[in-house]
């Protein structure tokens, strides 16, 4: 599985609710998937925000979104680099 | 012939226990209960009954019912049939009861009141009242016969209604005779313990012979009565009554005042209004005292934006803070700026930002009625009344607001009055403004009772947080002192003896200034409460404006003209003048957006002047005038809800909750939210089944709209099966979205992706083609991805069954094609996909547009079309450049390459190669490992062996990254024949045993199964 980033530039700025009605549609486009959910950052204006995926390929989450109608920015394959101590992580 | 039996009288007596007596004597009944109901039955009802209504009646049950009949009419008979009279008739099939000369109580009494109670001499309603021994059929409480209970509950109720009206026409006769209508009012009271009017009217009638002592005496028991059945307090005319008594002798005097106007002591003689300088409690005798507060007051004006943001008043109730406040305001337009007032709202009420909104509303007055639609639009819009996308900018709008007034005129004073009732939304503005708001001339005034402090978290956390950041300044109100509180009276009130009220009230100008009042008005008796005082006041009012007050004081502190007119239904003029007067009484105050109560002290004496029933009744048509009225903006739902919660209405509080909330959540008040749907949960749970379960799903919702960490999955389960077992799809279908919403947010992808099937099975009811619809998407989904394909397969199916085959739903075309596309009919896909194609682009729906070219383009090239796929391909490079961030642009390269390898170009394996790293970066896996292994295919035909397993095992790689399982398949079936090729078939037969039964779900595509085969036959054939 590969660690997948997904990008947002919102303009307006999304609403909490909106963010919500993605968040069920894509559910099912990315269960069937086998895309799964790690975090979401979101700005407090709410202007740009990304996602964090475990899934098979930066495409996969692509057609999941597209799948789901849910904007997005880009996508992309990253490597973790986790700078906590073991205990904190 | 036998001699006649001498006649006997007969009476029966149902008013009471059961009685039959022979010639006055009371004869011994039948112990039997039935047998005692069925004498009670026939003899009311005096008409013939059915044998098997009889027994249904009194004998439904395993045994012999008629038998039982049988029993009970023998042992009547000896009762009743005397004197040669047969007064049971009995046949096979009926049975009457005939009274042959018998008397029978409630046929008097009936009697009487058919012929009309008013006509009746008196003593026949004395007779007849005599008779009302006690209930009907006293002790028969059959509940094992269910119909007869019923009934005779029924006849109970009406024969007890008789008796009241009995009463009640004789203690009308006895208008002028106290003493005679006393014994009557004493029966009604023991009829209706609970009910009010009996008991006022045995004060009034204890009152007029002057017997104080048993009238107070009468007083202590009903409210001793009150507090213990219903823990209400007696109302105001009870309370009205026993002030009277206390002017009266403790011994009768015999007097005797007429019936219906019970000379009470005489009135007090009402108090002139006061001189109106702006009204109010404290306020209309200017401002009096606080000479170190009014300096502060001045000073914080005078640095206005430079020091504490936030001025911050504590006190007891009616010491003055409310006051302070306005002249506070006098002092900032006194210097040129402005001030605008707000008040928090009692917490029941939850309305978020309220206070906010109160203020800004006189200051944003709503465009008239019929404003030219160009100035309507022009008006400027409170912020609140239109939300912002997000808090943050609903924060910034109000900021800007007021920046902008003080721009304009400085300094600009908010007044917030009740911090104590503060919601938690109003409480993080405040606290955001008074940082945003630094160094701008606004100054925000909040008072609290500083004891009711403590019950509000986010209030408390608010002082605590402004303290810390230096932003408040506090002062705390003390009593006035004598001095103070002699020019506060004197002003209006110079007759009075200021000492005596500067004793009563401690210095409490409230309780000072309606002390006054009452002395002003003659009365002597300041002792006990300030609620007392008030409560006095109000009962010197003119009837009609003290029923008007009782509306206003259930409608809250401060109220609109126009909902008070809504909920009463009277004329807004009428409503106006008894609303100026009662402003005259100073017991109202204008302001721009309607009236307020004096005091919030006014308004609970208003209220309480109200028997329970009768705010109960209040509530209820409060409620149903605000719930059928114009409500753009929501306000008013939280209010609804208030009220049908105090009017016992618990599905209109639930409804009301519902809507409050998701108010709430558009202004992202979200903890009023989260309260508001507790609230309303604890009301919808006394509902049906089928009015509770809809609610109860809204209600949840905004838990989890509001991003609430509860546990909610368990309820949620439980209100689906609820839900499917009320029959309510849509309902079932919006649960499973809430909590696909919830497992999401959890990371939970496959209980995620099994609420969505159920998300599609609940649709099943909504409608064949909502179903089809949910259905084709489904299927889509399921075949695109090559897992789950039995799932997608029977999804299309029924999609095709429900939508027709030939349907423009651009889902199900799509589905088709995939689906033959998997079973290889090339032919069929390409139209499916052609239809698709062309329903996409109808659409404007760029995404699907892309998939359905390149499928179209995988398929061309399948059937050796080489300018078609080119043709698709450039279309779909056009389309992908519309997309945004996508792979379509690499793989329409890739596509061209293998096109132009398809004429048998070797250069054109260069083209590919160069094609593939912005595929690999583009991270398409499926893409690329579907790319390869055509490139392959070709290699291999083209003997190109090394480049055909480069690119198969490039392929089986990507392929495996994204479960592939189609090109797994058929890359190991390139391999294998490369291993065939080199001669080594056990290495064949290794790779062609990866492809494991179980790795596969549904079976294999036409075309990877074909690449298999092919292999397996070369296999068997060559060893």
């Amino acid at each position: 599985m590969a660690y997948i980033i997904v990008e947002y530039d919102f303009d307006p700025p999304v609403t909490d609710e909106t963010l919500a009605q993605w968040t069920s549609a894509l559910a099912p486009c990315t269960s069937i998937r086998q895309v799964s959910r790690l975090r979401s950052v979101f700005s407090l204006d709410r202007r740009r925000g990304y996602c964090e995926f475990e899934a098979p390929d930066a495409e996969t989450v692509r057609q999941a979104y597209r799948s789901a109608r849910v904007p997005f920015r880009s996508v992309w394959a990253a490597d973790l680099f986790d700078f906590r101590a073991p205990s904190q992580g | 012939m036998t001699p006649s039996a001498p006649a006997r009288s007969l009476e029966i007596r149902l008013l009471g226990e059961p009685e039959v007596l022979l010639d006055g004597v009371p004869a011994a009944l039948p112990a039997s209960k039935k047998c005692r109901a069925l004498l009670g039955y026939l003899v009311r009802t005096g008409r013939s009954q059915r044998r098997e209504r009889l027994c249904e009646l009194l004998w439904d049950g395993p045994d012999d019912p008629r038998a039982g009949l049988r029993w009970s009419l023998a042992k009547l008979r000896p009762l009743l049939d005397l004197g040669g009279a047969i007064r049971v008739a009995a046949d096979r099939e009926h049975v009457a009861f005939e009274s042959h000369g018998a008397l029978v109580d409630v046929v008097a009494v009936s009697a009487l009141s058919q012929s009309g109670l008013a006509a009746a001499p008196i003593a026949a309603l004395e007779e007849a009242i005599a008779r009302f021994r006690g209930p009907f059929l006293e002790g028969l409480d059959l509940s094992s016969c269910p119909a007869f209970h019923a009934w005779c509950v029924a006849e109970r109720e009406a024969l007890q209604a008789l008796h009241v009206a009995l009463l009640s026409e004789l203690i009308e006769r006895s208008s002028g005779q106290p003493a005679r209508a006393l014994g009557p009012a004493r029966a009604l009271i023991a009829l209706d313990p609970l009910a009010e009017s009996p008991r006022l009217l045995l004060l009034d009638l204890l009152t007029a012979l002057g017997d104080g002592r048993r009238a107070l005496e009468a007083y202590d028991d009903y409210a001793r009565t009150l507090r213990r059945e219903l823990g209400v307090e007696p109302s105001f005319e009870l309370e009205r009554r026993r002030m009277a008594l206390s002017r009266l002798p403790a011994a009768p005097t015999g007097a005797a005042p007429r019936r219906g106007a019970p000379e009470l002591a005489p009135e007090p003689r009402v108090a002139q209004p006061p001189a109106r300088h702006g009204a109010g409690a404290g306020s209309g005798c200017g401002f009096v005292g606080r000479e170190r507060e009014r300096e502060l007051l001045g000073r914080l004006l005078d640095v206005a934006g430079q020091g504490a943001a936030v001025l911050l008043v504590l006190g007891e109730p009616g010491i003055g803070k409310t006051r302070l406040l306005e002249e506070l305001g006098r002092l900032a337009a006194a210097r040129g700026g402005r001030a605008l007032s707000g008040r928090a709202f009692e917490a029941e009420l939850v309305r978020p930002y309220g206070a906010f909104i109160d203020a800004l509303r006189g200051a944003f007055p709503e465009p008239e009625r019929d404003a030219a639609p160009e100035l309507a639009a022009a008006a400027a819009r409170s912020p609140f009344s239109s939300p912002a996308s997000d808090r943050g900018r609903l924060y910034d709008a109000v900021a800007s607001l007021l920046a902008g007034a003080a721009g304009e005129r400085a300094p600009l004073v908010l007044v917030l009055d009740d911090l104590q009732w503060f919601d938690e939304a109003s409480a993080e503005l405040l606290h955001y403004l008074a940082r945003a708001l630094r160094g701008s001339p606004v100054l925000f005034a909040a008072s609290a009772r500083k004891g009711e402090l403590v019950d509000n978290l986010p209030a408390q956390r608010l002082v605590r947080a402004l303290g810390r950041e230096g932003l408040v300044t506090s002062v705390e109100l003390g009593p006035l002192d004598q001095a103070q509180l002699k020019a506060l009276v004197g002003a209006a009130h110079p007759n009075v003896p200021w000492q005596r009220v500067f004793a009563e009230s401690a210095g409490n100008p409230l309780f000072a200034l309606e002390a006054a009042r009452a002395l002003d008005a003659g009365s002597q008796d300041l002792v006990g409460s300030l609620a007392r005082l008030i409560a006095e006041r109000l009962g010197r009012l003119e009837d009609a404006e003290r029923g008007l007050l009782s509306w206003a004081g259930a409608l809250g502190r401060s109220f609109d003209v126009d909902v008070l007119a809504r909920v009463t239904g009277l004329a807004v003029p009428q409503l106006l003048a008894s609303l100026e007067r009662l402003e005259g009484h100073a017991i109202l105050r204008s302001r721009e957006t309607g009236y307020d109560f004096a005091h919030d002290l006014v308004r609970q004496g208003a209220y309480r002047q109200m028997s329970s029933p009768r705010q109960r009744l209040v509530h209820a048509q409060i409620a149903r005038a605000l719930s059928a009225g114009p409500d753009p903006d929501g306000a008013l739902a939280s209010d609804v809800a208030h009220h049908a919660a105090l009017a016992g209405d618990s599905a209109l509080a639930a409804r009301a909750c519902v809507s409050a909330g998701q108010r709430c959540l558009r202004l992202f008040a979200w903890r009023e939210a989260r309260e508001l749907a507790q609230r309303g949960r604890r009301f919808a749970e006394s509902l049906s089944d089928a009015e509770r379960v809809p609610l109860q799903v809204e209600l949840i919702a905004l838990h989890v709209l509001s991003d609430a960490p509860a546990e909610l999955d368990t309820p949620l389960r439980e209100l689906a099966a609820r839900a499917r077992a009320l029959g309510l799809a849509a309902l079932e279908a919006r649960v499973f979205y809430l909590r696909s919403v919830l497992q999401f947010r959890a990371g939970d992808s496959q209980a995620a992706f099994q609420s969505s099937l159920s998300r599609v099975e609940a649709a099943r009811h909504a409608g064949p083609r909502e179903h089809g619809i949910e259905l084709a998407g489904a299927a889509r989904c399921c075949l695109l991805l090559e897992r789950n394909r039995d799932v997608g397969e029977q999804f299309l199916l029924r999609a095709e069954a429900l939508l027709g085959e030939q349907s423009e739903e651009l889902d199900l075309a799509w589905a088709q094609g995939l689906f033959a596309h998997i079973r290889g009919d090339l032919e069929r896909a390409a139209d499916c996909m052609d239809r698709a194609l062309l329903l996409a682009r109808r659409q404007q729906e760029r995404w699907e547009e892309c998939e359905c070219l390149l499928l179209l383009a995988w398929l061309d090239l399948d059937r050796g079309r080489d300018e078609r796929v080119l043709a698709h391909v450039a279309a779909l490079r056009d389309v992908a450049d519309k997309l945004g961030e996508s792979s379509y642009g690499a793989a329409a390269q890739a596509l061209r390459a293998l096109a132009t390898l398809l004429r048998g170009s070797q250069d054109a394996f260069h083209a590919f190669d160069a094609s593939l790293p912005a595929l690999h970066d583009a991270g398409a896996n499926r893409l690329l490992s579907i790319a390869q292994n055509r490139a392959a295919e070709f290699a291999l035909r083209q003997d190109a062996d090394e480049r055909a397993r480069s690119y198969a095992e490039h392929a089986l790689s990507a392929a495996q990254r994204v479960d592939a399982i189609n090109e797994i398949a058929t890359a190991l079936a390139t391999l294998a024949e490369l291993a065939l090729r080199e001669r080594e078939p056990e290495r064949a037969r290794g790779l062609l045993a990866k492809l494991s039964p179980h790795a596969f779900s549904g079976g294999l595509s036409a075309r990877a199964a074909r690449a298999i085969e092919h292999v397996q036959n070369l296999l068997r054939l060559a060893y």
